[in-house]
């Protein structure tokens, strides 16, 4: 049997990987305390640890800034739905190569929860997700930092934008949970009740006979990235098993009646690798100098 | 190989694999070529519809099983938005099913109300009617479809010989019809969205399309994506998510956007750059009467030159606080030729104290400049409601107008529109009605006060929430016992919670419909799902209160053969009773009012589309025509020879409804004039009201939907930093913001969404809850009568006491 080739980190790769961690802690930590900022007071309102306990104060800044407080002196409640960040800011990694991707061993009632959790997140089986955590409203750029590469920050698995080419998300992607942090703690339950039920996703693919590879569930309209959901950081449940493998309609078809909206006279997607640098000759001639 | 790139090469493969799919399906011709509708295995029946929102008018597939809609998605063979939508659309299948839906009518006894049936409720109404025929109102709005809005038109016109009939669409854009009136003689614009495929420079006068027109803001941005170069140029109040995404940002005072068009217009004239070609050709010049009227008198060349003169950089650097450079900078823009720019306003420009004024201006530099009638050349006006165009414009649901660009006061328009009627000679009022302002005004005051509305019927709109200066205009109907209020809804709302009788409607693809959108486009769909419990089309409420006037005796309910106004038959030429609700569907009732419609639709040469050659397309923008091939040909430009079949041959641009009957349009001098309330020392600060992105006008059907409520839970206050720290708010504190007419506490947000300079600040006004039209100013274009929503005079404080905010709508009663 010929095992398929492992890609391992070479030498510059890890140097990569060590400059790419330290600019994300770097972005990261900016990013994170300029939020803290413009949320000072709220965090004030809900804090149960007062910074002033932990400052020493010889240390005392100037009175024209206010004091930044310590990481880990910040209490995690206060930052509920990102709180992952505050926990585990200090292993934020992006994963980029498949040897550190190991397929998830899940039960069927974890593949339920993991689905069950999907689904809450969308008002019908492919309506654009919701952020499950505040949006920063000013720029796009933000979402980016994380969803623009693939990112796993602790266990919580980013998923990577899988339509680099429209880069207004908050057109289609808005927070469950208010429009900033401040707002929340004081909306619990924000919506009064509406009993829209929508489509769920249709399952697996159809296999034309045992142990063929199934057929795409689902359109593909709009979505360039197939690893956006079914890589290493995509929903645990929908990961593929084989992510070595790299052409995804070289075996598994799309269903041209569910996929009813390719219509004769469109323009495919744009081949677009990167929401940064997107020139699509640039990104066709890779595609053709692929080995 | 390094892993970046491998990554990268991995990424590209599956972006190709994806595109493969694209290219492979595309061989094939599928059934979702055509628009009808389609079955796919999932048991979901697909149809198409625009989207129930703003006026941009995208398409959606509506995705039905078991007669609830279970899916939406952007429908890629629309032109409009090419399979993209914003997150209102994606969602807008859930404004159907919010657990309060309205299903029954009520009748309010003893301060409650309580159900009665459809039968009562319409006798109510027809009685209300014969008792005070004329102080009887209708009032729509750009939410109406096109046959409904008709219905109302002709029902109140054509009928009751009465013209109290306005849109909320006078609140919206009524300042853009008096614009493109006095500029061209016709309403509504000569380009359209494909400009914004073509423009090297897009200039957004007071707009916001990030937030409130995000689908055609991304068609714009997106071309960067593809790698090509288009500037944008924000002109605002405020920054907000549009700024971001612009090359240059300028940030004028309020209502100083006058002075900046009046200076492009003086650098076009002092450099000479100036189209005089064009201008020759095409042009003559308007200045003012006093008192302000549509047309205002000729000027010659040396007035106008003269006029502007005074607007130096300098001078409206003074102005609007826009660095003198920068004005250089627009006139340098304008002054070339081998650019395209095209414009773009809505609500900054419309509700504003000068909106006629303004809207004249900014077509008037690109008219002086030659910026017209070339794909990516043109100044357009966008709309905030989905038939704001097609229903308030085109069918001219407003009280001094006609279908088809017609007006009352004059004689043959009358004589044209009874004919089409077939109503007797006379039979429509020759003076307008009141404009919404007055319309609730009389409204609100005692019949004994001279308060001549005695009832008002409400078809879908809000204005309870969205008229200005609420406290006077809405409020002060409560304890009016004379005053009867009908309120055709699918929610209960601010306009419910004191309306007398309630009538549940049916809502979007509950029912059939034609939208017309923002760009002349004629959109229908069809009934998709059966609406709750009782709730009827509204056209069907018109129809069953004309039939019922009709056995009353109403003579207006009579055409001149003795028949009832609205006699619908079926295709072997038999009458339906569609005014009996058993026999609504035995036909299709709005093709039988939409054709008839459209033989109003010829004489400004905006030409509609046969209702089954609609019933077949994405929708078609007027003028529509048949072509020799027997196929129907739709208009890009208007004007522009080659793209509008009314152009003669070899005129090249030709403005055919001309108000100086040359073919040539008007480019006017309007001086800058200071806004009508300024902040001064009680109100010291400039309040600004709109919407956001999340929430589609006053909020009824999107705070329904859980995932856009959650996103935008509430209405806030915007603050600069420092005025918030100098009142001593912070983020989430709440604020009072009190203006002479009323005061509102809102959660302040700062450094949020947008950026307001300081002395501004910013409320949205969606939320019911949080009403800021108690606040507003209101005060009308003297030309539009449309009232001012942009600017007022307030005064921003800290509320004393912890924060509270209400958790849960209002109870309605």
């Amino acid at each position: 049997m010929i095992s398929e080739p492992q890609p391992s980190l070479t030498g510059s790769g890890r140097k990569l990987a060590v400059v790419a961690g330290l600019v994300a802690l770097t972005l990261g930590l900016s990013g994170f305390f300029m939020g803290l900022r413009q949320t000072h007071r709220a965090a004030i309102d809900s804090r149960e640890t007062p910074v002033s306990a932990h400052a020493a104060p010889a240390e005392k800044p100037s009175e024209l800034y206010p004091e930044a407080p310590r990481y880990a002196d910040i209490h995690p409640g206060i930052l509920h739905p990102n709180r992952d960040w505050a926990v585990h800011l200090s292993t934020l990694t992006r994963p980029v190569a498949d040897a550190q991707f190991t397929p998830a061993v899940l039960t069927s009632a974890d593949t339920l929860q993991l689905r069950a959790t999907r689904n809450a997140r969308r008002q019908y089986d492919g309506a654009p997700p919701v952020a499950p955590h505040p949006v920063d409203q000013r720029s796009s750029a933000t979402c980016l930092e994380c969803h623009g590469k693939p990112t796993l920050i602790g266990k919580i698995a980013v998923p990577q934008i899988s339509h680099p080419r429209y880069t207004h998300c908050i057109q289609c992607h808005v927070s469950s949970t208010g429009p900033a942090s401040w707002w929340q703690n004081r909306n619990a339950a924000l919506s009064d009740g509406n009993s829209f039920s929508g489509k769920l996703p249709s399952g697996q693919g159809t296999r034309a006979y045992t142990g063929a590879p199934p057929t795409i569930p689902h359109t593909t309209w709009m979505r360039d990235n197939c690893t956006s959901c079914h890589g290493p950081t995509g929903t645990a449940a929908l990961r593929s098993s084989h992510p070595n493998r790299q052409s995804c309609t070289q075996c598994h078809a799309p269903n041209a009646t569910l996929d009813s909206h390719f219509a004769s006279g469109l323009p495919p997607p744009l081949p677009v690798a990167d929401w940064k640098t997107a020139p699509a000759e640039t990104v066709a001639k890779s595609i053709c100098e692929h080995p | 190989m390094n892993m970046e790139r491998r990554e990268f090469l991995r990424t590209t493969a599956m972006a190709a694999a994806t595109a493969v799919i694209a290219q492979r399906l595309g061989a094939a011709e599928l059934s979702s070529t055509n628009p009808a509708a389609t079955t796919t295995p999932d048991g979901i029946t697909w149809d198409k519809a625009p989207c129930r929102f703003c006026g941009t008018g995208c398409h959606v597939r509506v995705g039905v099983r078991d007669g609830r809609v279970v899916a939406i998605q952007g429908d890629q063979l629309a032109e409009v938005n090419k399979g993209l939508l914003c997150v209102k659309g994606y969602h807008v299948g859930g404004i159907l099913y919010g657990k309060d839906r309205l299903t029954t009518p009520m009748l309010r006894r003893n301060g409650q109300l309580e159900p009665i049936t459809w039968d009562n409720a319409i006798d109510i109404i027809a009685q209300r009617v014969m008792k005070d025929p004329s102080g009887f109102a209708f009032y729509g709005s750009g939410q109406w479809t096109i046959p409904e809005g008709y219905a109302a038109q002709k029902f109140m016109k054509g009928g009751l010989s009465n013209n109290q009939i306005e849109p909320n669409a006078r609140l919206c854009m009524a300042s853009a019809v008096t614009g493109y009136l006095s500029v061209y003689g016709v309403d509504e614009p000569a380009g359209c969205y494909d400009d914004l495929d073509a423009a090297d420079v897009i200039l957004l006068w007071g707009n916001n399309p990030a937030e409130m027109h995000p689908v055609l803001f991304s068609r714009i941005i997106d071309r960067r994506t593809k790698g090509q170069k288009v500037t944008l140029i924000d002109m605002g109040t405020r920054r907000t998510r549009t700024t971001e995404h612009a090359d240059e940002y300028l940030e004028f005072r309020p209502q100083s956007d006058m002075a900046i068009a009046n200076g492009i217009a003086h650098l076009l004239l002092k450099n000479d750059t100036w189209d005089k070609a064009f201008v020759d050709q095409h042009c003559n010049f308007r200045g003012d009467n006093q008192p302000l009227d549509l047309l205002g008198k000729p000027i010659s060349f040396d007035e106008y030159r003269k006029a502007v003169e005074l607007y130096t950089p300098e001078y409206v650097e003074k102005i609007s606080g826009v660095p003198a450079a920068k004005i250089r900078m627009l006139g340098d823009l304008f002054a070339r030729r081998d650019i395209r720019i095209t414009s773009l306003w809505c609500m900054g420009m419309n509700q504003h104290t000068r909106g006629t004024a303004i809207n004249r201006l900014v077509h008037s530099i690109h008219l002086l400049s030659g910026h017209f009638g070339r794909p990516g050349d043109a100044p357009t006006s966008l709309t905030g409601q989905p038939s704001a165009c097609g229903t308030a414009r085109e069918v001219g649901t407003m009280c001094n107008f006609l279908p088809g660009g017609r007006v009352v006061v004059n004689a043959e328009h009358r004589k044209e529109s009874e004919e089409i009627w077939k109503v007797p000679a006379g039979r429509i009022n020759p003076k307008p009605g009141y404009h919404t302002v007055q319309l609730f005004e009389k409204f609100c005051t005692p019949s004994d006060k001279g308060g001549d509305i005695s009832t008002v019927i409400v078809q879908v709109t809000n204005p309870g929430q969205s008229l200005p200066n609420l406290h006077k205009l809405f409020k002060a109907k409560q304890g009016l016992t004379d005053k009867f209020l009908i309120v055709s809804e699918v929610y209960p709302t601010a306009t419910t919670e004191i309306a007398d009788l309630v009538l549940p409607a049916a809502l979007w693809v509950e029912k059939n419909g034609i939208y017309g959108n923002s760009e002349r486009r004629t959109q229908q769909w069809f009934k998709q799902v059966e609406p709750p419990g009782q709730a009827r089309p509204d056209a069907w409420m018109t129809l069953a209160l004309a039939h019922r006037l009709f056995e009353l005796g109403h003579p207006g309910m009579k055409d001149r053969d003795g028949n009832f106004i609205f006699t619908i038959k079926d295709d072997t030429g038999k009458e339906v009773p569609a005014w009996d609700f058993a026999h609504y569907y035995d036909v299709n009732v709005d093709k039988a009012l939409y054709d008839e419609y459209r033989l109003f639709s010829f004489y400004k040469h905006k030409n509609l589309a046969p209702y089954d050659v609609l019933a077949k397309a994405h929708g078609l923008r007027w003028p529509v025509v048949q072509v020799a091939d027997g196929s129907w040909q739709e208009t890009k430009f208007r004007f522009t020879e080659g793209a509008d079949p009314f152009v003669a041959k070899g005129k090249g641009i030709q403005f055919y409804h001309s108000v100086t009957k040359d073919d040539k349009a008007l480019i006017w001098f309007c001086p800058y004039e200071p806004a009508t309330e300024s902040p001064d020392g009680d109100f010291p600060t400039w309040l600004c009201t709109g919407r956001v992105l999340e929430h589609w006008h006053t909020g009824t059907l999107t705070m329904r939907v859980p995932q856009l409520r959650n996103a935008m839970p509430n209405a806030y206050v915007e603050m600069n930093p420092e005025d918030a720290a100098a009142a001593g708010l912070g983020n989430g504190d709440m604020a009072v913001i009190e203006s002479r007419r009323g005061k509102v506490e809102l959660p302040v947000w700062i450094n949020g969404r947008a950026r307001p300079p300081r002395g501004t600040v910013f409320v949205p006004f969606f939320d019911e809850r949080l009403p800021i039209n108690e606040v507003t100013l209101g005060e009308p274009c003297p030309i539009s009568k449309e009232p001012d929503y942009k600017k007022c005079a307030v005064k921003v404080y800290r509320k004393g006491g912890a924060p509270i905010l209400p958790s849960t709508p209002q109870p309605h009663s």
